[in-house]
């Protein structure tokens, strides 16, 4: 039992880099909608899987909120730590206000 | 002896400064009008490694040493992977941000917007805050 617990704590490990917020409220944002998308980047001993994690999460954003402006847009950046691997992930998350 | 040194561990505690942003300054915030906020999200952070260390460094029992450095070594394989400050278990301390955000300043304009990512450290254990503060100026030009 207790190697399962020491299992869980040492699989569920996340390391929290960044939160950044683009802020330009304006008086319309109570009427949006919260919208959000993922990018996410597997690593196994430093070789590196999809360059473009970033950029996918931006489009896949950008695409749910065609006819708007994103205010305020959270982005935060963190790492899922695993055996001899991880993977990094950028949350992108904003109100798209018509 | 032991005592001491183990009351000496747990009042050393240090703060870091991982990265620092500030968005733009409007000159208004020193006016009348301006009113500065500021809130903290934060979480646990537990460095496992560290904590099998303190166990080898503390204990009289032989066995008890070797197994602990096999426990940090087998963390350092499990948890591989670029660090800020401590690991957490949690992810959604920071979910309300967005939320918090919008409703911050009422819908008004938001000024000098900072975010501090920043590890207060223990032994062992952490806490893994993001402080977010800033000016709600009054109108919305």
């Amino acid at each position: 039992m207790k190697y399962l617990a020491l299992l869980f704590l040492l699989s569920c490990a996340h390391s929290y880099h960044q939160a950044a917020t683009d802020v330009s409220l304006n008086p319309g944002y109570k009427s949006g909608r919260t919208i959000s998308a993922v990018g996410e980047q597997f690593v196994v001993l430093g070789f590196i899987n999809n360059t473009d994690y970033v950029q996918e999460a931006y489009d896949d954003l950008a695409k749910q909120c065609e006819e708007g402006t994103v205010s305020p847009l959270t982005t935060r950046y963190y790492t899922s730590l695993s055996f001899l691997s991880w993977t990094n992930y950028i949350k992108l998350e904003g109100i798209c206000v018509q | 002896m032991k005592i001491t040194f183990l009351i000496l561990l747990a009042l050393q505690g240090c703060a870091f400064v991982h990265r620092h942003q500030i968005q733009n300054v409007d000159g208004d915030i020193l006016g009348p009008g301006a009113r500065r906020f500021e809130f903290l999200l934060s979480e646990m952070g537990v460095e496992l490694a560290e904590g099998a260390k303190w166990v080898s460094v503390l204990s009289t029992n032989r066995n008890t040493g070797q197994a602990a450095n096999s426990v940090a070594e087998a963390v350092a394989l499990f948890q591989m992977g670029p660090r800020t400050g401590n690991p957490v278990y949690r992810l959604d301390f920071t979910d309300k941000l967005t939320q918090e955000l919008s409703k911050i300043c009422g819908g008004g304009r938001v000024s000098s917007l900072t975010f501090l990512r920043e590890t207060n450290k223990y032994p062992v254990v952490s806490g893994e805050i993001v402080k977010v503060s800033g000016y709600c100026l009054a109108g919305t030009k």
